[in-house]
């Protein structure tokens, strides 16, 4: 599974890594131009602390990540999610009050090493603010290659 | 809401995954009037409140992640907002867009619309419906969310998404 990276309490998500996180099929749609979309609740959590496994940690194979072999597998790079830094929430009359980073830090598992979570400093508790991060992270989304519907 | 008339083709078993539901369509039988679900199997919306309908199958858990089952009220709460949507979508010249339907990590219905570089998304809870509307990737600059309180307010959404 993990491929010998050293791993201690304060180790961290280095910005080139790759994360992986499973798709369930029903949530893609089909383009006209034979693209495709990914929906916004591909990356949903309960806990808004969306899941995923670093690549780096699982030996760099999408079928880790998978549920079920007929999953999809999609990818963020630990940088492009770091840098979602303008989350701002705003009162109702549209003035600022909280700065939200968004960074993602190992939250290994009892039977997964390479667990990760996604989330927001400070935590986000309310309002639409998740819902618009999770857009964000459905517009930074890759397929895996041969794990995606191309 | 009545989904009598909608029936699995097969039973679901642990390795059914919302990706691999199926159904089928039984018609009334010999009293040679259509009922009403039937009459408007024709109607575009039909396979959109079908979908919707078909949430109520999918299990706890249903991302493989932590994702609760769709909830019975949000999902009837959907089934009759969007029949409302596509009421109104009739008096528009761009007409029905069909939506992608899912739902949320909490069991709230998904309605999803991508017309060009606009993206709707829309969350409706058993009691409240509100929105998403994206037109870049910049969390702040490019979205803009708020609830929908009435027609006035869905009519705006289907303006800007389809014009």
């Amino acid at each position: 599974m993990a491929d010998g990276v050293g791993r201690g309490a304060d180790d961290r998500v280095d910005d080139d890594e790759t994360l992986y996180r499973s798709v369930k099929r029903i949530l893609w749609k089909q383009k006209n131009d034979g693209g495709f979309y990914l929906s916004s609740q591909a990356f949903a959590d309960r806990n808004r602390r969306p899941s995923v496994d670093r690549a780096k940690v699982c030996g760099h194979d999408p079928s880790y990540t998978q549920f079920r072999p007929s999953d999809y597998v999609c990818s963020l790079v630990a940088e492009d999610v770091r840098a979602i830094a303008s989350v701002v929430k705003h009162d109702k009359k549209g003035v600022s009050q909280v700065r939200h980073n968004i960074d993602v830090e190992p939250v290994p598992l009892a039977d997964n090493d390479a667990h990760a979570e996604i989330y927001a400093v400070p935590e986000i508790s309310g309002g639409r603010l998740f819902e618009r991060l999770l857009e964000r992270l459905a517009y930074l989304a890759r397929w895996e290659c041969g794990f995606g519907p191309e | 809401m009545s989904n009598a008339l909608i029936s699995r083709a097969e039973e679901p078993t642990s390795e059914v995954t919302p990706t691999t539901v199926n159904y089928s369509v039984h018609p009334g039988i010999g009293d040679g009037e259509l009922r009403p679900i039937y009459r408007n199997f024709g109607e575009p919306h039909w396979r959109t409140k079908t979908e919707i309908a078909v949430l109520l199958s999918w299990p706890e858990g249903w991302n493989g992640y932590d994702a609760a089952a769709p909830n019975p009220d949000a999902v009837k709460q959907a089934y009759s907002w969007i029949e409302d949507l596509y009421e109104d979508t009739l008096t528009t010249d761009k007409g029905w867009i069909a939506p992608h339907v899912v739902a949320d990590a909490h069991g709230n219905v998904v309605l999803e619309w991508w017309e060009g570089q606009k993206k709707l998304t829309i969350y409706i809870y058993p009691q409240t419906v509100e929105y998403v509307k994206v037109w870049g990737p910049d969390i702040f600059s490019d979205m803009e969310d708020g609830e929908v309180r009435g027609t006035e307010d869905h009519r705006a959404l289907w303006r800007w998404l389809t014009e």
